[in-house]
């Protein structure tokens, strides 16, 4: 099923947190949402929820008016806590009962999911005493063990180091392939990019660009010319008027278009020597520092 | 909701059973009673090491045997004219209590006796003994009957009378339950709070909300914890009603200068003040509850409690001031059936014979009505103050928002 919102408004305070907010997930489709610190993501998932009460917008799942009673609901909250005193698995089991699952399989599910993250070594230990990513983990798997449909993760790569951060992003793959509703926040555009189908991008707490990553990169208008040479190209660049960034040994020239592109290549090639020379489409990265920065 | 109220009574309850302050409590608890009932035998005890009275009789009746059955209270050791200084000088070094010489002179008997401590008790008690050998000297050479002799030595009959008839509660015990309530529902409406606190402070509450209804939340976490005090103190009756039949102590019938007069407690009594001791603890828990969900980190509990605090020590207070000593007027009835301080007070009625059933139902029917009403208000605004960090909240504005 998929889950649709409407003109979501949000203020705490004279603050607009978070503006005519409308955005759709499908079933089988992950969505992120972007922006920066302070950008409105949390208090649009808290929204979502219900744990925070719109102002005004809807909130349905599919069709109807979304309850947290009635969909079976993954959540991982950006503000992680579990009981520290209590150990691994016992912390998993109880959680996983109150989503309604037997005891037996409360363990059986939970037990799968500690092998798989692998954290097994950690099984007996009291959740206060472990690192920051492996209580994280524990609360990845309170959020997926239960076989959620729709799956709602904030920021769930912070904190993450990069052999985990792929861990996780297999597992938000395998979600995608058994077609469930996904969304998420985060900053960290390569994973966004590797496997997100759309993202709405937030900047003060409304949508300033959204739509699948191939359309916003094509549709954003821009393309990169990276240039690699033997001699400095500052002069010459100056001279051909364009904007450009030095990233270590290589020039990043922003162009319009492919054919403003290709002009430019063939001017600075009669001008100096050049060692490599490529054109390509934005980075989700650069798209997110041009559009959610002031 | 039935299950996940079970799920989180089983939690709360386990977690609190097996957390280290509550097995410390409960051992204090249980050693400071039992050193507490001990402490009049203890002290019995310690008093028992008899003194050493060393004797000289010149007076052949006067018997060492007969002294040592009659002045239990020392240790008489029988002495020969001979060793009067050693003896002497044993008393002036304080290693024996005394060193006492009997004479026989004309019309009673005579005594000399050297002592550091100079034994106020020892020298009336062996004074009255020899009054007595002389009295019955002289009757016995008078040819008195033997019942008539007998009659010479019985004592005065003296009673202590009591204050308080045989079959009311004593006025202490009632204190002792009062102070037993109040001290029970601030320690586990403090650990509610406390509870609910951290599970604010660990951030694991927002996890937990969409988990849970609050409703299940807030009762599974009170009840569990009644049950975990309810545990509590059964072991601590427990263990004291086993030491206590044991026989190692003597039970004290009185403490100080009060009567317990316990056998005018009956079962119905005991089964009434169950009732409003848990019926109490479940309103005020439901209060703690919202406090406790209103300050970000459980350090803060103190000042914000206050308010309840201040409430329970009126109530309890205010029965022990004025309701205890006028059960029947107006005000003690109305204080006897308002929630918040009829657990108190209905005790006192109850203890005091004053209420009739209709009252006691009505109180009891209040107290449950309010406190539903009060857990339900508890799982309603506490959401809402979980999901508010920083600053703590006003109760004022845990009601007024929208969340
Ligand atoms: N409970 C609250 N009370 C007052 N203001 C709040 C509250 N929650 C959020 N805000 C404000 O709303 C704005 C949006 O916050 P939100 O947490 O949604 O941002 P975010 O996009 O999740 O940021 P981040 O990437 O840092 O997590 C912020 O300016 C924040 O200060
Ligand atoms: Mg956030």
């Amino acid at each position: 099923m998929n889950l649709t919102i409407n003109d979501l408004n949000k203020h705490f305070g004279p603050y607009h947190a978070v503006k005519n907010l409308s955005l759709s997930v499908n079933q089988g489709e992950a969505v992120g949402l972007l922006g920066r610190n302070g950008a409105g993501k949390t208090t649009t998932i808290r929204m979502i929820l219900g744990l925070l009460q719109q102002e005004s917008g809807s909130i349905q799942w599919g069709g109807r008016p979304f309850s947290r009673k009635e969909v079976k609901l993954g959540y991982l909250p950006e503000e992680r806590g579990l009981y520290p005193k209590m150990n691994m698995l016992d912390q998993l089991v109880y959680f996983g009962q109150l989503e309604g699952m037997s005891k037996r399989a409360a363990k059986q599910e939970a037990l799968k999911w500690i092998e798989r993250l692998g954290i097994s070594e950690y099984l007996k230990k009291d959740t206060g005493d472990l690192s920051k990513g492996n209580q994280q983990k524990i609360q990845l798997i309170a959020a997926l063990m239960h076989d959620p449909d729709l799956v709602i993760l904030d920021e769930p790569f912070s904190g993450l180091d990069p052999v985990n951060a792929q861990m996780l992003e297999g597992v938000i793959e395998d979600l995608i392939r058994l077609k469930k509703t996904l969304i998420f926040s985060s900053h960290r555009m390569e994973s966004v990019e590797s496997f997100c189908d759309r993202v709405y991008l937030m900047k003060h707490g409304e949508v300033v660009l959204s739509g699948a990553i191939s359309d916003i990169k094509t549709r954003y208008g821009f393309k990169y010319v990276n240039i690699e040479s033997a001699q400095p190209l500052e002069e010459h660049l100056t001279g051909l008027q364009t904007d450009f960034v030095k990233k270590g040994k290589e020039y990043q020239l922003q162009v319009s278009s492919m054919e403003q592109g290709l002009h430019l290549i063939e001017k600075l090639k009669s001008l100096v020597a050049i060692r490599k020379i490529g054109i390509a489409d934005p980075s989700l990265n650069q798209i997110f520092i041009e559009k959610a920065g002031d | 909701m039935m299950r996940n109220f079970y799920l989180v009574f089983k939690q709360s309850f386990r977690e609190r059973v097996t957390s280290k302050s509550y097995l410390t409590t409960t051992l204090a608890l249980i050693l400071i009673s039992i050193f507490a009932i001990s402490l009049p035998s203890l002290l019995e005890n310690f008093a028992d090491a008899k003194e050493e009275v060393a004797v000289i009789s010149n007076a052949p009746e006067i018997q060492l045997a007969e002294l040592e059955g009659q002045l239990t209270d020392w240790e008489w050791k029988e002495g020969a004219n001979s060793q009067v200084s050693s003896l002497k000088e044993d008393a002036q070094e304080g290693k024996i209590a005394g060193l006492y010489i009997i004479d026989k002179g004309e019309s009673n008997y005579s005594v000399t006796y050297f002592s550091k401590n100079n034994d106020v008790v020892l020298n009336s008690s062996l004074s009255q003994y020899l009054q007595a050998k002389n009295t019955q000297r002289i009757a016995d050479s008078n040819g008195i009957s033997a019942a008539d002799q007998q009659a010479l030595f019985v004592p005065v009959a003296m009673e202590k009378g009591k204050f308080t008839s045989e079959n009311e509660v004593s006025v202490f015990v009632i204190y002792l339950m009062l102070m037993f309530i109040l001290m029970a529902v601030m320690m586990y409406g403090t650990t509610i709070a406390t509870g609910v606190a951290s599970e604010k402070a660990s951030r694991v509450m927002e996890v937990m909300v969409t988990k849970v209804n609050p409703l299940a939340m807030i009762f599974g976490k009170i009840f569990g914890i009644a049950l975990a005090s309810l545990v509590q103190f059964a072991a601590f009756f427990g263990s004291v009603a086993l030491y206590l039949k044991s026989g190692i102590v003597e039970p004290a019938q009185s403490l100080g200068n009060f009567e317990l007069n316990l056998s005018a407690l009956t079962a119905e009594h005991c089964v009434y003040f169950f009732i409003f001791f848990l019926l109490g603890y479940l309103l005020y828990a439901s209060l703690y509850a919202v406090f406790g969900s209103m300050v970000s980190r459980p350090e803060e509990l103190n000042g914000t409690t206050m308010p309840i605090s201040i409430l329970l020590m009126v109530s309890a207070f205010s029965g022990i001031l004025f309701v205890i000593d006028d059960p029947t007027s107006a005000l003690s009835k109305f204080m006897a059936i308002f929630p918040f301080t009829s657990p108190f007070n209905m005790i006192i009625l109850i203890m005091k014979d004053a209420a009739s059933f209709a009252e006691i139902s009505l109180s009891i029917g209040l107290l449950v009505l309010t406190t539903f009403a009060f857990g339900y208000f508890a799982a309603k605004v506490y959401p809402k103050g979980i999901l508010h960090f920083g600053e703590n909240l006003k109760l004022r504005q845990l009601i007024m928002r929208k969340s």
